[in-house]
């Protein structure tokens, strides 16, 4: 790890305005468990670390009209384990609960884990000049790729490693940004970008801005969801590929009415199976409905060399969300 | 011949005791090599080539020797790296980071040289030769046109492609030394295997005397085989040190961790096994590869386990050399390998003769313990109920199944071993013996044997190992610690008892023969009411110390250990997911010293096959030639969720005296594990690591067949 100086934040203007200053290079630290891997692995060398752990107000999770109100800097463990989220969004304790280990929960933040960076092991070295850092190739294309996309992919082939964010985004949830001109709301759908766009970053945040917020949606009367996360060892592991299930479902629990429905672990961004999404809505679901929406997913999948395996293997994970979310049992 | 004193007679030899130095491992009191801090130590850093292959042309060190905080700086000579992160030069700073901003400055010139990091690529035709020996070492045996007969005439044949990967040690604590001399001494804490081969490896090293070498390795966080030798790490920590005149202390990183230090090599094996219409095996065929790295070494032995007719085996095998850190023994070296391969290719052998695999096992195993055993843990897995007479017949989804696996090992004892006891005249006895306990549990059974034997409780008695001060004791390797430590702990403890009793007899007015000791009472034999309780004892020794040193004996401990594994999995056919639910472990090693510390090793040992089996997974890129997952995040052990019900079953022979246990149970793991996928599925799955999409992959094959 390289020198940095430090920098405790007093409140968010003075975040933004510091992480801004383009004289040094500065980027923000909330729970600290995907940067400090990344100064250890010496491919990210800020010249200064803005704590925003020391503005006050940022870690609170409320309810209210608008619905269920995040600060970016709750805990992953503190959602996991809050009981109104468990009853009303049980899909987002799920994903919550579901990153990491204990201990990374019980400092990683919201805040970083929608905005933490790709786990490709090409990208996470130092050796690889590669297009994520700013170099000239991908090394996964004719490297190895078990691990990678295999679908919006291009010119890089990570995948987006978030837990949280698949399932926000089939919550409708929105992002509230801040940067030194003001605070905006951005919804998830438009806050991931594909490489095609911007192969250095994985969102639509600026040097110097920040995620303040993260807004959920109240559930309808009828909603349902689930987070589901295949992980290649049981304990402590990225997904090979998750699905986040939110559902609206008639009066009497049958009828799919609306379906949202975002994989993860496939794709550079938190991937919306729309395809599914059309064939499941207005639909009874039971497991022949739902086999037959999830094959829709995907369609359009471009496997790599040697990760063929996720289309098939995500497509069962997102039917077994779905029928989780709908309290279906096969 | 020396005899363990009989069980009835001891309170804590073949009982559950816990670990002496637990408390302090737990509470942080112990200190192992990383938490050495010396006044003015330095920190050591090594330089590593980022090249698969290169010559390097040119280094320059001034940038690193004008640092301020540099206190000493080491090229390290090589005209040629043969792997990415070989080593290249190294530094000494005042603190980590400040060793690693100069390593920055160190301007290596390289040629690049075209590199191999698989065995096909090693092997193929026009193949760049990365060594002056040549890729590939060939290893053969029997006659290949005379099997090949035998096969033919054999009422069955079966053919198998095995693949064993390349696994790194993972070794908790990473290796590592903290050196500082005294004019011409060196006083070396290093995360070791061998506390004396480590001293005489530093004096062979630095031409010194083996007397001017202190090394100290208190307590250690595993080796597994590849903690023998000071390595290049040790050596480095030792030369900055001596140039700086200053403490240095370098462990290696995880990241060197899996790069540099060693692994176990990969096996690929194409097997044929041939049996007759009663299922007795009539050949063994085998064309197999390996790669140890750079160094090429990659054997197993073969045929395993199972009897093969004389001159109906045959094999070919090519030791090849690949651009990666060369091999060290890791936890019965080659054995793994030889059981996977044999597990599996002999249950396909039962399916195509019709038998049962248990039955096959007992028809074809000429080994009477494991003739017993195989009995004993199909019994606690339920073989009759839960193996699945048609192999993937079990419920649709997830599918259960159930498979066998077998194991040798040897152990044995080193005679050279040598104990010291001293008895104090307060009553206090200290035991001291220069092995070292990688987590084995050596120490507490040092402990055990030592009050058993004296007869006192074992709060009297301390032991004291892990340092060079102590008497000469053997390297921890090829499972001898315990028959190396403890005949020679029983025979020092009875000489010092004898002594003692030579003491106190004329207080008593008894023959020091007709003395005995008890429950911390010294008595005459035939009249128990002449008696001394131990601290009487010694307190007449007068202000003496007794202080004996003595040595191994013979008839305490022997070699040649015999176990089976049994596993139930589940798997998940939609996901590819294995989930292991229960082992059965079924193991014979003689006297079970401890039989707390023996479970845990066979614990432990299941869980490391078990993650061998399931998720490690060294991935070279061919096209860089470099690891492309040196860490502990996709470089994947099996955690908790990983880890079934684990039932052992010691299978106790006192009456054979001690053997080691800290490598057979690894042995079976793999095959068992495999052939219960096999029983679940009826898909068989040959190769490792057997991830999701391995399982997928092969399971949409068969489905598409």
């Amino acid at each position: 790890m390289k020198a940095f100086s430090y920098y405790n934040a007093t409140d968010l203007k003075d975040a933004v305005m510091v992480l801004g200053n383009m004289e040094v290079q500065s980027l923000p630290l909330a729970g600290g468990t995907d940067i400090l891997g990344e100064m250890k692995n010496r491919y990210v060398s800020p010249g200064r670390l803005v704590n925003l752990k020391s503005i006050p107000g940022l870690d609170k999770i409320s309810f209210g009209r608008e619905g269920l109100k995040l600060g970016a800097l709750v805990r992953l463990h503190d959602i996991a384990m809050d009981k109104r989220i468990q009853k009303d969004y049980p899909g987002l304790a799920q994903a919550a609960d579901s990153v990491g280990s204990p201990q990374l929960r019980n400092v990683g933040t919201l805040g970083g884990n929608l905005c933490q960076r790709p786990r490709c092991w090409y990208y996470r070295g130092e050796e690889y000049p590669c297009i994520r850092k700013s170099g000239g190739i991908c090394y996964a294309v004719s490297g190895r790729n078990k691990y990678h996309c295999v679908i919006g992919g291009g010119p890089c082939f990570i995948v987006h490693p978030s837990d949280t964010a698949p399932m926000l985004m089939a919550l409708g949830a929105k992002v509230t940004i801040q940067g030194v001109k003001g605070s905006r709301d951005v919804v998830m759908d438009e806050f991931f970008i594909l490489p095609e766009e911007d192969s250095t970053r994985e969102n639509i945040l600026l040097p110097g801005e920040l995620i303040t917020a993260v807004t959920v949606p109240a559930p309808a009367k009828g909603s349902r969801n689930c987070y589901l996360k295949f992980k290649e060892r049981g304990s402590r592991d990225f997904a090979l590929a998750s699905a986040g299930a939110s559902l609206l479902v008639d009066e009497a629990g049958t009828t799919c009415l609306k379906a949202s429905l975002v994989l993860g672990g496939v794709a550079p961004a938190p991937h919306r199976a729309k395809e599914a999404e059309a064939l499941l809505t207005g639909k009874k679901i039971d497991l022949q409905a739902v086999e037959q929406a999830v094959k829709a997913a995907l369609a359009d999948a471009a496997p790599m060399t040697e990760n063929e395996y996720k289309v098939g293997l995500a497509r069962t994970i997102l039917k077994r969300a779905i029928l989780r979310a709908a309290g279906v049992e096969v | 011949m020396a005899q363990w004193k009989p069980l009835e007679k001891m309170r804590y030899v073949a009982h559950d005791v816990p670990r002496t130095d637990g408390p302090a491992k737990v509470t942080g009191a112990a200190k192992y090599t990383a938490d050495i801090v010396l006044p003015g130590m330095l920190y050591g850093m090594i330089l590593r080539s980022p090249h698969a292959h290169a010559y390097v042309k040119n280094i320059d060190l001034s940038g690193a020797e004008k640092h301020p905080a540099v206190k000493a700086v080491l090229d390290m000579n090589k005209y040629t790296v043969r792997y990415y992160g070989d080593e290249v030069a190294a530094v000494a700073a005042t603190s980590p980071e400040l060793a690693e901003e100069a390593l920055d400055l160190i301007k290596v010139q390289y040629e690049l040289l075209p590199f191999v990091v698989t065995e096909e690529a090693a092997m193929a035709p026009g193949a760049p030769r990365i060594a002056e020996e040549g890729n590939v070492s060939w290893e053969r045996a029997g006659d290949k046109a005379k099997v090949e007969q035998i096969l033919a005439g054999s009422s069955h044949v079966v053919e198998a492609d095995i693949r064993c990967q390349v696994q790194v040690h993972a070794c908790l604590e990473s290796h590592g030394a903290v050196a500082q001399w005294e004019g011409d001494k060196l006083k070396i804490w290093i995360s070791t295997q061998g506390v004396h081969g480590c001293r005489e490896d530093f004096a062979t090293y630095f031409e010194i005397d083996q007397d001017k070498v202190e090394v100290i390795c208190d307590y250690m966080g595993g080796g597994f085989g590849s903690k023998f030798p000071v390595g290049v790490e040790g050596q480095v920590a030792a030369r900055l040190a001596k140039i700086a005149g200053l403490p240095v202390k370098l462990m290696l990183s995880r990241k060197e961790e899996c790069l540099a230090v060693g692994n176990r090599p990969s096996a690929n094996m194409k097997l044929k096994m041939g049996g007759d219409s009663q299922g007795k095996i009539t050949a063994l065929w085998q064309e197999s590869n390996g790669t140890g790295g750079i160094s090429g070494n990659a054997g197993f032995p073969m045929p395993y386990i199972f009897a093969v007719p004389e001159g109906a085996y045959y094999k070919k095998h090519a030791h090849v050399r690949i651009n990666a850190g060369t091999e060290r023994p890791f936890r019965a070296p080659g054995h793994p390998m030889s059981a996977f391969g044999t597990d599996i290719i002999v249950d396909m052998l039962a399916e195509k003769a019709g038998i049962d695999p248990l039955r096959f096992r007992l028809l074809n195993d000429p080994d009477q313990s494991r003739q017993k055993q195989y009995k004993i843990g199909a019994e606690r897995i339920g073989w009759e109920t839960r193996w699945n007479k048609v192999p993937g017949s079990g419920s649709t989804g997830k599918k259960r199944g159930v498979g066998i696996g077998a194991g040798r090992w040897g152990g044995g004892g080193a005679r050279s071993t040598k104990v010291q006891v001293e008895i104090f005249p307060e009553g206090k006895v200290v035991v001291s013996t220069g092995t070292q306990d990688l987590g084995t549990g050596i120490r507490t059974l040092v402990h055990q044997v030592a009050a058993d034997i004296l007869g006192i409780p074992m709060s009297y008695v301390t032991p004291q190992i892990g340092r060079t001060i102590y008497p000469f004791s053997t390297g921890s390797g090829g499972s001898i610690t315990t028959g190396s430590v403890t005949p020679a702990v029983n025979n020092a403890c009875n000489t010092a008892l004898t002594r003692l009793f030579e003491k106190v007899a004329p207080a008593l007015g008894v023959d020091a023969g007709d003395l005995a000791c008890e429950d911390g009472v010294i008595y005459a034999i035939a009249d128990r009411s002449k008696s001394l309780k131990w601290k009487e004892a010694t307190a007449l020794l007068q202000g003496e110390v007794l202080n004996i040193t003595d040595g191994w004996v013979e008839g305490l401990s022997s070699s040649g250990v015999a176990g089976c594994q049994f596993a139930e999995v589940e798997v998940d056919t939609e996901t590819g997911r294995i989930k292991p639910l229960k082992y059965v472990a079924v193991q014979d090693f003689g006297l079970a010293v401890n039989t707390l510390t023996s479970r845990s090793q066979i614990n432990g040992a299941i869980v490391m096959g078990i993650s061998w089996c399931l998720s490690e997974d060294r991935t070279m890129d061919p096209k860089t030639g470099t690891m492309v997952n040196p860490n502990l995040e996709s470089y994947k052990l099996s955690g908790p969720m990983e880890i079934p019900e684990i039932e052992v079953i010691i299978d106790h022979m006192p009456e054979r005296g001690v053997i080691g246990l800290g490598e057979p149970p690894q042995v079976p793991v793999a095959g068992a594990l495999a052939n219960a996928v096999y029983n679940a599925t009826g898909v068989r799955i040959t190769r490792m690591p057997m991830t999701a999409d391995v399982v997928l992959q092969a399971l949409a094959k068969k489905g598409g067949a």
